[in-house]
């Protein structure tokens, strides 16, 4: 094995406007070595891989392949020095055949009318290494399950000429089985000098098929390990900054108390469209109930009819008030009977770009702090001040521009303006997306202390650890109905998964559906 | 966590606090420009400094301040109000015309408030419920309303105006026993209520938000139309305001009256620096933007510049000042 890196990223810095998403990023890949790259959300991961693919140029900072300074300015031009990347999304289009799709972009300016018989051959034989069957190449995409759509993302670039495949968390799509022979196939191209950079979640992946690993923090890379040292309770105090020990006992402390005091709010007869089957679901008062799935599978739905922004279909939507269920038919309404909703798109659907901090704040409970509709600026100050307080916002000043907020601030801020009106029930769109940890931990802490206080919390999350750090029981949808809910023992994180591809535990005690 | 929350804040902090600085700079700049602009014309045309010049000065921005409330609000919400030009002459046709057929001036008053309601109530809803751009909308609107005063008069515009309306505007005109001109007083009340609204009032405050962020501003309880119908219809009543004063002006009346005050409207939000993509600004600045506005109109008179030029020199300022402010939101926006 030779010393010189195949690639090399070196003190690469990438800016989105003053975010700093990457801040002098080291990372080197040996010829024949798989390489696991870790981090959080928000670590700046997807940043390296893109600038690695050729989406994006570097704000500053050498890329070199086989030691020579390289300009990876377009997807064509990464793909010329044999880096191909496969993402977590199955980027197949379902207006052409399997094959099409695998060889598509390949045809120069005009399309072939057929493919030639030794690109079938290589699909196919590619195909089979996986352990899938070749009749994917010829079917119609949309007959074909997430799996097998992700094995033709795979193959698209199992089939060039690559020397650094890039898996984005592309494995997570893939059953078990179709995943070990990946493996395998990636193992024995190892040794033909081919290198993987491989993007995961997944500590028991990672364990098993990595030669180093890059751990990233904050934008920051953290180093980079040996397979020897790259336990997961390594990797973990890695990424995130605390001590191995304190990571030793993390997945088993989460208090997980049921308080027996009823039933918060419940869906009775739910579908989340119109052809999904009905189910029922009830909310425990003071638990946090976490809401998981893939996208576009109902979890936004789910958490949408909580909260009463779109209705379901079918099926009612009710609140407890005062030992009276109260029925939700709208936003509004719902805001009306003590549920609050923190949106998911923070820049879409929450933030008041052109306003200053307390503006932000305070603009959903301003009818309360006003008497005939003028303000009371004296009872406004104070409560947004206990807001800020509360949440920990930096800068502590109210008339700081939203803008200058960092991401987990600005967060804070649209997660007050919701806490101020006091609610029974906080529905949370999955709040702390991109987010940093230490922001996060704040988070959950804060939400213990409501829920302790005998709010309801219902979150959405697309991040199963957060599901099983920081929820009392996950829903998980799936197909929009309801594939489970899982509690205690049954919360982890291959019970979470498989639940969101439609692989229900057996043994989960869940709410029983309504046929 | 501590070493996070270091590591996270300082560059966000210190360009948002150099932003802050230079909007604190840039609004400074604003309220300063109606003096200088002032010096400019004491030393191009002295004449203006008479009592009488510079009286005149303040009714011609009052009548445009008052007009210009609509647009400024129009604006701030994300939208625009070309109904104020017809609105102004419904006001200043039904006024002469009415009076004349022996109508008291509170009738007057009456019916033109519900006919301003009427026309920002179909802007507003209009603009909500099919979604379509305030641009169309209140043209349309703007189309009918001049249309259909022209038909309720015959096509008869002329008629009497109220003594103390003529008194109201002119430079030389007292208000109990105090020698300023009734429709400076009406515009310093106005703003005063209009600042007012925008900084202390729910509504004011949801204004801004609803041209900051239409589902966002949904989400924190706003009600989309509620607004535009209360923006729209306060703009036709204080067009409604300017469309009577004017009358005071000519003795005359014309539907077409207001047709000037569609672009010097608009001149005046954007001198002032309100964006036109809504969710900033505030009537405060569309007053120094109209004083600026009048003032150099006054200069280009001074100049012996004829009215087709003065189209043609605010038509330039325009275009400069939008080039200007556009680029620095752009700026913003990527952040």
């Amino acid at each position: 094995m030779t010393s010189s890196p195949l690639i090399e990223l070196a003190g690469i810095t990438h800016r989105y406007g003053a975010t700093v998403a990457l801040d002098g990023c080291q990372l080197d890949i040996r010829p024949g070595e798989i390489h696991g790259l870790v981090g959080e959300n928000g670590s700046g991961k997807s940043t390296v891989v893109k600038l690695l693919s050729g989406i994006m140029a570097p704000t500053e900072g050498t890329v070199r392949v086989d030691g020579k300074d390289v300009d990876l300015r377009s997807p064509t031009a990464a793909q010329a020095h044999g880096v191909l990347t496969v993402f977590q999304e199955t980027l197949i289009s379902d207006d052409c055949s399997g094959l099409d799709n695998v060889f598509a972009g390949t045809d120069g300016l005009f399309r072939r009318r057929r493919r030639s018989k030794a690109e079938l051959e290589l699909a196919t034989e590619v195909v089979e290494r996986l352990g899938t069957s070749p009749s994917i190449l010829t079917a119609s995409p949309y007959q074909l399950s997430l799996a097998e759509r992700q094995v033709l993302t795979l193959t698209r670039a199992l089939v060039r000429p690559w020397r650094l495949l890039i898996l984005d968390e592309a494995t997570s799509a893939l059953d078990l089985a179709t995943r070990d022979r990946l493996f395998a196939l990636l193992q024995a191209e190892r040794s033909n000098g081919r290198s993987v950079l491989f993007v995961s979640h997944r500590m028991d992946e990672l364990e098993i098929l990595i030669d180093r690993a890059t751990v990233q923090r904050s934008g920051h890379t953290v180093g980079t390990v040996d397979r020897a040292e790259a336990t997961p309770s390594r990797l973990l105090s890695m990424m995130d900054g605390r001590s191995e020990s304190e990571h030793a006992g993390a997945a088993t402390v989460t208090a997980r108390r049921r308080d027996e005091q009823g039933t918060a709010a419940r869906l009775c007869g739910v579908a989340l469209s119109s052809d999904a089957r009905p189910f029922d679901l009830d909310v425990r008062r003071g638990e946090i109930l976490g809401v998981g799935g893939l996208d576009g599978h109902g979890a936004v739905a789910l958490v949408e009819a909580f909260a009463g922004v779109s209705l379901p279909p079918k099926g009612k939507v009710e609140i407890d008030r005062d030992g009276l269920w109260s029925r939700v038919r709208g936003y509004r309404n719902a805001v009306a009977s003590g549920i609050a909703y923190v949106p998911g798109k923070r820049q879409e659907e929450g933030l008041f770009r052109t306003l200053d901090v307390r503006d932000n704040l305070a603009m959903a409970t301003y009818g309360e702090h006003s008497r005939l509709g003028v303000l009371r600026p004296h009872a406004i100050q104070q409560a947004v001040r206990a807001q800020m307080q509360r949440l920990g916002v930096v800068p502590d000043d109210p008339d700081y521009p939203i803008t200058g907020l960092s991401g987990g601030n600005a967060q804070k801020v649209l997660v007050g303006r919701w806490l101020a009106a006091e609610p029974d029930l906080l529905v949370l769109n999955d709040p702390l997306r991109g987010v940093d940890i230490g922001t996060k931990r704040e988070f959950y802490a804060l939400m213990r202390e409501l829920t302790d206080a005998g709010m309801t919390v219902v979150m959405l999350s697309t991040e199963i650890e957060e599901l099983l750090t920081s929820c009392d029981r996950v829903a998980v949808c799936h197909d929009h109905g309801l594939e489970a809910v899982l509690e205690g023992d049954e919360m982890t994180y291959d019970g979470v998964l498989s639940a969101m591809f439609g692989q229900a535990p057996t043994l989960a005690t869940h709410e029983r559906t309504r046929a | 966590m501590s070493t996070s929350a270091i590591e996270q804040t300082p560059t966000p902090t210190s360009a948002a606090t150099s932003r802050r600085r230079r909007g604190a700079l840039s609004s400074l700049l604003v309220y300063l420009a109606p003096l200088a602009m002032f010096l400019v014309l004491m030393v191009a045309t002295p004449d203006v400094l008479s009592r009488t010049g510079i009286m005149s000065l303040l009714v011609l921005s009052a009548v445009l301040g008052i007009a210009a409330v609509g647009q400024t609000w129009a604006v701030m919400i994300a939208g625009i109000d070309l109904s104020i030009p017809a609105t102004i002459g419904m006001a200043n046709v039904l006024l002469t015309t009415l009076y004349a057929k022996g109508w008291s001036f509170g009738e007057i008053v009456v019916l033109l408030l519900v006919l301003s309601i009427l026309i920002g109530m179909a802007n507003g809803v209009l603009s909500s419920i099919f979604g379509l751009h305030p641009l169309v909308v209140s043209l349309g609107v703007a189309s009918v309303v001049t249309g259909g005063v022209l038909i309720s008069v015959d096509g008869n515009t002329g008629g009497d105006v109220p003594g103390f309306i003529t008194n109201a505007v002119s430079p030389r005109g007292s208000v109990l026993g105090v020698p300023l001109p009734a429709a400076l007083v009406v515009w310093v009340l106005v703003a005063v209520v209009v600042v007012l609204v925008e900084r202390r009032t729910v509504i004011g405050r949801q204004i801004f938000a609803l041209g900051s962020n239409v589902t966002a501003a949904r989400l924190a309880l706003a009600r989309p139309m509620l607004i535009r119908v209360f923006v729209y219809s306060a703009g036709a009543i204080c067009a409604s305001a300017a469309g009577v004063l004017l009358a005071g002006f000519s003795g005359g009346a014309s539907v077409d009256i207001g047709a000037a005050y569609l672009f010097s409207t608009i001149t005046a939000v954007v001198v002032g620096g309100t964006s036109l993509l809504g969710g900033a600004g505030g009537y405060a600045r569309t007053i120094a933007g109209v004083l600026v506005t009048t003032e150099f109109t006054t200069l280009l008179i001074g100049f012996s510049v004829g009215p087709n030029m003065q189209q043609v020199m605010l038509g330039i300022a325009i275009l400069v000042l939008i080039t200007v402010y556009g680029r620095d939101r752009h700026v913003a926006h990527r952040l």
